[in-house]
C-alpha cells in the first residue's frame, strides 16, 4: 500500500452559524478503497465530504491530498484529480446531456482548446458506465430524477478523477440502478482509485463497502469494516433502528428492520 | 429541480454562422446609421449632395454629429448585452440584467451625484466615473446576495430595493434642482438616448466600456461550470470568489460609463440574450460574444428607429426599449412561474 494517504485529514473542526458541524474529525484514506461515510442526517456528513474537496476551509486541521495540503494545491491541478459529486441535482441552463458531461473535461482542457480524442473517449466511457450513453442528445430538461443523476454522475467520471467524493449519489435511484452505480463506484476502487461516497442505505454500505466511516453529531463514532462498524448495539443507539444480517456465499449485508 | 430557464424548442445553429451572421448585422446597422437623419431628412442622398456643394458641412455633421452616436449606440448595445448574458451566467438567472437588477439606474444616481454636487466641475468628462462607482456598489450588493438566494426572484425583489433607492435619491436631486437647466440635465439620465452626444463624451466613456468588457468577457469558462451550480463548478477549478469580482468590476467599467453617458436604457440586456440562448445551445460561455454583437445591432437599429419615428420631439431611446421591454418581462416572468418556479 502506497505509504503517502491519497487523503489525510487531521482534526477537522468545522463550525458555521454558530454551530459545530464538524469536531476533530481524523480520516486516512488510501488508493483502491471504496469507503461509505454514513450516519444520521445533520451528522455532518456533507460538511466532511466538502472540507475533503477543498469547498469548506475548516476552522481547525487539516486535510492533505498525496501529501500535500489543500492550500498548496493548484486548483486547476487538484480539479484533475479529484471529482466531487453535489447532493443537489439542480442543473441551471437547458443544456444537452452530452455537453453537460463534457463539462468533466474542463481541467483537462486549456481556455481555448476544443474536445480531443482522449476528452471524447473519457465523456464516451462515463456515459457507457452510468448506463446513459442512450440520452446523449437529450436536453436535461427532458431527464427523469434517476436520469438526471446519472448524468451528473457520468459528469464526474468523464474527468477521470483518481479521488471519488460523491455525496448520496444513489438516492433518488431505482434498485437497479442503485446497485449498478455502487457496483460502478466498486470498480473504480478495484482500478486503485479512492471512492468515497455518502449513502444512506446501510444494506447497500455493508455489502458493497471496504471499509464505513460512521459519523454522528460531527464526529466519528465507529471507521472500519463493515462487520465491525454496523454492530446491531451501535445502530441501535445512532439511527434507532433494529437490524438483521443476511448472510449469502460469505457475503453479509445488514437490513434496517424496525424502529426501537 | 432541473433547468430555470423556459424551455424553449433547441434552435442551435453553427456557432461561426451565428458570430459572422451577426457581425455582418452590426455593420450594415452601422453604416446605416451613420446615414441616417431625423425624420429621414440628411440621408445618403442629402449627404452626397452636401459633399460635393459644402465638404466641410458634411465631414463635421458625419464626424460630429453621426459618428459619436452611432458608435455610442454599438457600444452601450454591446456592453448592456454582455453583461445582461455574464450577470445571468454568474447569477443562473434569466431574469438578471444591469436594469432590472438595479445596476444602471445606480450609475445614473452615480453620475446625477457628480453633476448635483459638480465633482470634478461636473463635466460630461467626470460624470462616467460617477456612474462607475454607482453600479459598482449595486453589483457587489446583488453578488453577494446572489450567491445565496437560491430563488431567481429573491434577486429581483433586490434589484426592486435598489431601483427604488436609486430612483428616491435621483428624485431627490431633480427636486432639489436649483435650476430648470439642470433639472434637465437629470431627466436625461432618467430617459435615456445617443442623441447630441459629442467626441468629448466618447474619449473617456468608450476606454472604461473596452475595459469593462475585458472583464466580462474574462469570466467566460467559469460561466458553463456554473451551469452545475457553486461547489460543482469550484470543485472544477474555478476561483469563484475571483471571477465573481471580476464581474463585478466589469459590470461597473462597462455599465457604469454607458449609463453617465447615455441614460438608463433598460431592458437590453434581459431580451437580448433570451433570444439568443437557443441559437448557442443553451452554453452561457457561448452566450457572451453572441450577446455583445446581439446587443449592438438591436440598439443601432431601435436608434435609427427612433430618428424615423414621426414624434414631435425625437423618441427618447430609453422610453422606447422601456415600453417594448416591460411587457417582455412581464412574459418571462409568466413563463417562469408556469415551468415551475
Amino acid at each position: 500500500m502506497n505509504p503517502v494517504p491519497r487523503i489525510a485529514a487531521t482534526n477537522l473542526t468545522v463550525t458555521f452559524d454558530e454551530i459545530d458541524r464538524l469536531r476533530g474529525v481524523t480520516l486516512q484514506a488510501h488508493g483502491g478503497q471504496l469507503i461509505g461515510l454514513i450516519g444520521p442526517n445533520g451528522a455532518g456528513k456533507t460538511t466532511l465530504l466538502k472540507t475533503l474537496a477543498g469547498l469548506i476551509s475548516p476552522c481547525k486541521g487539516a486535510v492533505a491530498i498525496d501529501g500535500q495540503t489543500l492550500e498548496v494545491w493548484r486548483r486547476d491541478l487538484l480539479a484533475q484529480k479529484l471529482g466531487y459529486l453535489s447532493q443537489t441535482r439542480t442543473v441551471h441552463w437547458p443544456v444537452t446531456v452530452e455537453r453537460l458531461v463534457s463539462l468533466g473535461r474542463l481541467p483537462h482542457r486549456g481556455p481555448w482548446d476544443g474536445l480531443s480524442d482522449q476528452d471524447r473517449a473519457a465523456i464516451s466511457d462515463a456515459l457507457k458506465a452510468t448506463d446513459t450513453d442512450g440520452l446523449q442528445d437529450r436536453s436535461v430538461t427532458t431527464l427523469s430524477g434517476g436520469e438526471l443523476a446519472r448524468v451528473l454522475l457520468a459528469r464526474v467520471l468523464a474527468g477521470t478523477p483518481e479521488i471519488i467524493l460523491a455525496d448520496e449519489p444513489v438516492s433518488g435511484l431505482d434498485p437497479g440502478h442503485r446497485i449498478q452505480v455502487v457496483q460502478r463506484f466498486q470498480a473504480l476502487a478495484r482500478d486503485g482509485r479512492l471512492v468515497i461516497i455518502v449513502l444512506h442505505d446501510l444494506t447497500l454500505a455493508s455489502r458493497y463497502c471496504d471499509r464505513l466511516v460512521l459519523l454522528n453529531d460531527g464526529a466519528v463514532v465507529a471507521d472500519g469494516s463493515p462487520e465491525d462498524v454496523l454492530t446491531p448495539e451501535r445502530v441501535r443507539n445512532i439511527y434507532d433502528v433494529e437490524t438483521r444480517v443476511i448472510s449469502d456465499g460469505g457475503q453479509t449485508a445488514v437490513v434496517p428492520w424496525d424502529h426501537v | 429541480m432541473t433547468a430555470k430557464a423556459p424551455a424553449l424548442p433547441s434552435r442551435e445553429v453553427s456557432y461561426g454562422v451565428l458570430l459572422v451572421g451577426l457581425t455582418c448585422l452590426v455593420a450594415v446597422l452601422f453604416i446605416a446609421s451613420l446615414f441616417t437623419g431625423r425624420l429621414g431628412i440628411g440621408g445618403l442622398a442629402d449627404l452626397l449632395a452636401v459633399r460635393t456643394t459644402d465638404p466641410e458641412t458634411f465631414w463635421l455633421l458625419l464626424t460630429e454629429v453621426r459618428l459619436p452616436r452611432t458608435v455610442l449606440a454599438l457600444t452601450v448595445g454591446a456592453t448592456l448585452g454582455l453583461s445582461g448574458a455574464v450577470l445571468q451566467g454568474i447569477l443562473r438567472n434569466p431574469l438578471a440584467e444591469p436594469f432590472i437588477l438595479g445596476a444602471s439606474s445606480s450609475a445614473a444616481l452615480g453620475a446625477v451625484v457628480v453633476f448635483y454636487f459638480g465633482i470634478a466641475g461636473g463635466s460630461a468628462l467626470a460624470t462616467p466615473f460617477g456612474g462607475v462607482a454607482g453600479t459598482m456598489a449595486a453589483t457587489a450588493i446583488l453578488i453577494a446576495l446572489g450567491g445565496r438566494a437560491q430563488d431567481p426572484l429573491t434577486l429581483i425583489l433586490a434589484g426592486v430595493a435598489i431601483n427604488a433607492l436609486a430612483a428616491a435619491l435621483t428624485s431627490l436631486a431633480l427636486n432639489l434642482a436649483p435650476s430648470p437647466y439642470a433639472a434637465l440635465e437629470i431627466i436625461f439620465w432618467i430617459l435615456g438616448s445617443f442623441a447630441d452626444r459629442s467626441l468629448d463624451h466618447l474619449v473617456f466613456a468608450v476606454p472604461l466600456m473596452l475595459i469593462g468588457w475585458g472583464l466580462l468577457f474574462s469570466t467566460w469558462r467559469s460561466l458553463d461550470a456554473l451551469t452545475l451550480g457553486e461547489d460543482a463548478a469550484a470543485s472544477l477549478g474555478f476561483n469563484l470568489a475571483a471571477v465573481k469580482i471580476r464581474a463585478i468590476l466589469g459590470c461597473a467599467f462597462a455599465v457604469g460609463a454607458a449609463v453617465a453617458t447615455t441614460g438608463v436604457i433598460s431592458f437590453v440586456g434581459l431580451v437580448v440574450p433570451h433570444i439568443l440562448r437557443p441559437f448557442v445551445g443553451y452554453r452561457p460561455s457561448r452566450l457572451l460574444v453572441a450577446s455583445a454583437l446581439g446587443g449592438a445591432a438591436l440598439m443601432l437599429a431601435a436608434d435609427i428607429g427612433v430618428r424615423l419615428i414621426d414624434t414631435q420631439l425625437e423618441l427618447k431611446i430609453g422610453v422606447l426599449t422601456a415600453i417594448i421591454g416591460a411587457p417582455f418581462f412581464f412574459h418571462l416572468l409568466l413563463v417562469l412561474r408556469r415551468s415551475g418556479q
